[in-house]
């Protein structure tokens, strides 16, 4: 992010912003907007003064700057007449992070970075901001570039997400892709919950399907297995584990409740396996609740969700 | 209990002030007994009306030039990464604090004088006839009431300076500010409350200059403290010296509290601006 902005210089390779090397120029020509994880509002102006800031700079016209800092003020919901004279300190988190977006966004970037503004605040602020935030984004049809670790601000916001784990790229895709078919452990995990089941022996059925046995079950998976015969690891998604108090025809695994919990409408419950494995199931349904803690129970994996972890 | 020795100090701080404002209105040889106006009437004279601007011109003078001079120091030690270097840097500019004024002085005079260290080089470098006069005029003496308060500017300065994040500065330079917009804009407002402070405390502290002027200046520059000096040491007229330090102390609180002033009404700017 400090690369693309040019606060930093890369030690080696090549920067292109559109097709365009932007090597070796100042941050203050590249043109390229960036909103900080510390937001980084002048606390000597006024939010006026700190939205103007960047047509200033550029030598903008005094009634052009005014016209386009009531703009923008608009677009992130803190009307100037309101807001425009008040000063940093008198402004809430949330007004914070509108006045550094309306800033960078007053400049009318080619490209806006975000590095993590978000991460300082609550939880429901936070939803909301990222909502608005893509909203914004989409109506003025402005490339973004959004840094964070909270995973679901990235999926919720992003048209392609890159997963990076020790500053290497691990994957790259919608968030659909990278979330139903991730490309390792990192990943799977990054993105919500991940039941990670230690393969036995695999089979192949005539039609093409793969079953693979794990503890005293088996469960068929959708991806094709490249030469790989025996061992490896199952993915599967709490939410597409379905329970059933009943063994069901075709492939199943069966265990035993160890745990079951209510929460924000979701029953959760852990299944110890008889080879002492755990799933984590996610489900609307209250079949494990009803059948208590200790009781049988036998698991259907919902049809074509079980991956093989690629590794 | 602990108050007990601070409280002593205060108080005799206190009767040794009152003492010099009660002399400031007494007579030559009845100091304590008779009330009159004669010595502050005395200082209308254009004698010590021309002193009286001469040492506030010196001392606001120095004040900038020291500030300037500062600036950079304090703008190093708050922003490098070095931990070495600034201890060193800290170190160079407190150091002259651990010497006496006196000894600052005649190091100076070693400098500046007609054979000294910067004559033998100008003169190494340049063809000239007579050695420049850099001791005992307003030259010398301006140098080293630049060179004594360094540190008075530079601590203040770094405290302001550190307080600013790096993140402000990048900020202004990815919204399109050149790195002289960058000064101008964001890190001069902010520190300003360091560099006022700085500010005054070079002035205060060379309005009441004695050593400096007395060593560099050879009597030919005659300041407040050195008249003060004549008054009270020389010719023995008490009330006339109460009164000249009467008017310094004034002076010395008036600027502390503009500075005062001076810090809300920026703040205050700020604010009122739409």
């Amino acid at each position: 992010m400090r690369l693309i902005a040019g606060l930093d210089e890369p030690t080696g390779g090549d920067i292109e912003v559109f097709g365009k090397s932007v090597n070796g120029q100042p941050p203050h020509r590249r043109n390229i907007g960036l909103v900080f994880q510390s937001l980084a509002i002048f606390p000597h102006m006024s939010v006026h003064k700190n939205v103007a800031f960047g047509l200033r700079m550029k030598g903008v016209e005094r009634r052009t700057i005014d016209q386009k800092v009531e703009e923008v003020l608009d677009l992130v919901h803190l009307p100037a007449a309101e807001y425009g004279a008040r000063m940093p300190s008198q402004l809430s988190g949330g007004q914070l992070q509108r006045v550094a977006l309306a800033r960078t966004l007053a400049t009318e970037p080619s490209l806006v970075l975000f590095d993590e503004p978000m991460a300082a605040l609550d939880r429901r602020l936070r939803d909301y901001m990222a909502v608005e935030l893509r909203s914004i984004q989409k109506s003025l049809n402005v490339a973004a570039v959004y840094v964070t670790h909270d995973q679901e601000t990235a999926s919720a916001m992003s048209d392609r997400i890159v997963i990076m784990e020790a500053g290497k790229v691990v994957q790259v895709g919608t968030p659909e892709e990278v979330y139903e078919r991730p490309g390792n452990r990192f990943v799977a995990t990054f993105l919500g919950d991940m039941n990670f089941l230690e393969a036995g022996s695999v089979g192949v059925w005539s039609d093409g399907s793969r079953t693979v046995h794990i503890a005293d079950g088996s469960l068929v998976v959708a991806d094709e297995i490249s030469g790989r015969r025996e061992g490896g690891s199952v993915m599967v998604r709490p939410e597409h584990v379905e329970l059933m108090t009943l063994e069901p025809n075709g492939p199943g695994l069966s265990g035993r409740i160890s745990e079951t919990q209510f929460s924000s409408g979701f029953y959760r419950s852990r299944i110890c396996l008889s080879d002492g494995q755990e799933v984590l199931t996610r489900s609307t349904e209250n079949t494990a609740v009803v059948c208590g803690v200790g009781a049988k129970i036998w698991l259907k994996i919902k049809q074509g969700r079980a991956r093989m972890l690629r590794s | 209990m602990l108050l007990l020795p601070a409280s002593f100090l205060v108080g005799l701080l206190t009767v040794c002030g009152l003492a010099v404002l009660r002399m400031s209105f007494g007579r030559k040889n009845a100091e304590w007994s008779d009330w009159s106006f004669d010595s502050y009437v005395a200082l209308a004279d254009p004698y010590f009306v021309n002193i009286l601007a001469d040492t506030l011109w010196l001392a606001l003078l120095s004040a900038v030039i020291t500030s300037v001079i500062s600036f950079p120091v304090a703008l190093f030690m708050a922003r490098t990464r070095s931990e070495v270097a600034r201890r060193m840097v800290l170190i160079c500019i407190m150091l002259p604090m651990l010497v006496s004024l006196l000894v600052q002085s005649f190091g100076w005079v070693a400098i500046l004088g007609p054979d000294g260290l910067a004559n033998q080089i100008v003169g190494a470098i340049l063809d000239v006839e007579r050695p420049l006069a850099l001791l005992f005029n307003r030259t010398g003496v301006l140098l080293g009431l630049i060179q004594t308060t360094v540190p008075l500017a530079v601590l203040p300065m770094v405290a302001s300076l550190k307080a600013i994040p790096l993140s402000l500065e990048e900020a202004a330079s990815v919204l399109g500010a050149s790195r002289a917009k960058v000064y101008t804009n964001v890190i001069l407002p902010l520190a300003w409350p360091g560099i006022a402070a700085g500010l005054v405390l070079v002035f205060g502290f060379n309005t009441g200059a004695f050593v400096v002027p007395l060593l560099l200046g050879g009597l030919k520059v005659t300041t407040l403290a050195l008249v003060i000096r004549d008054q009270m040491g020389v010719l023995l007229n008490w009330p006339m010296g109460s009164a000249l330090s009467v008017i310094l102390i004034a002076f010395a609180l008036t600027v502390q509290a503009l500075q005062n002033v001076i810090g809300r009404r920026v703040s205050t700017e700020e604010n009122s601006h739409g």
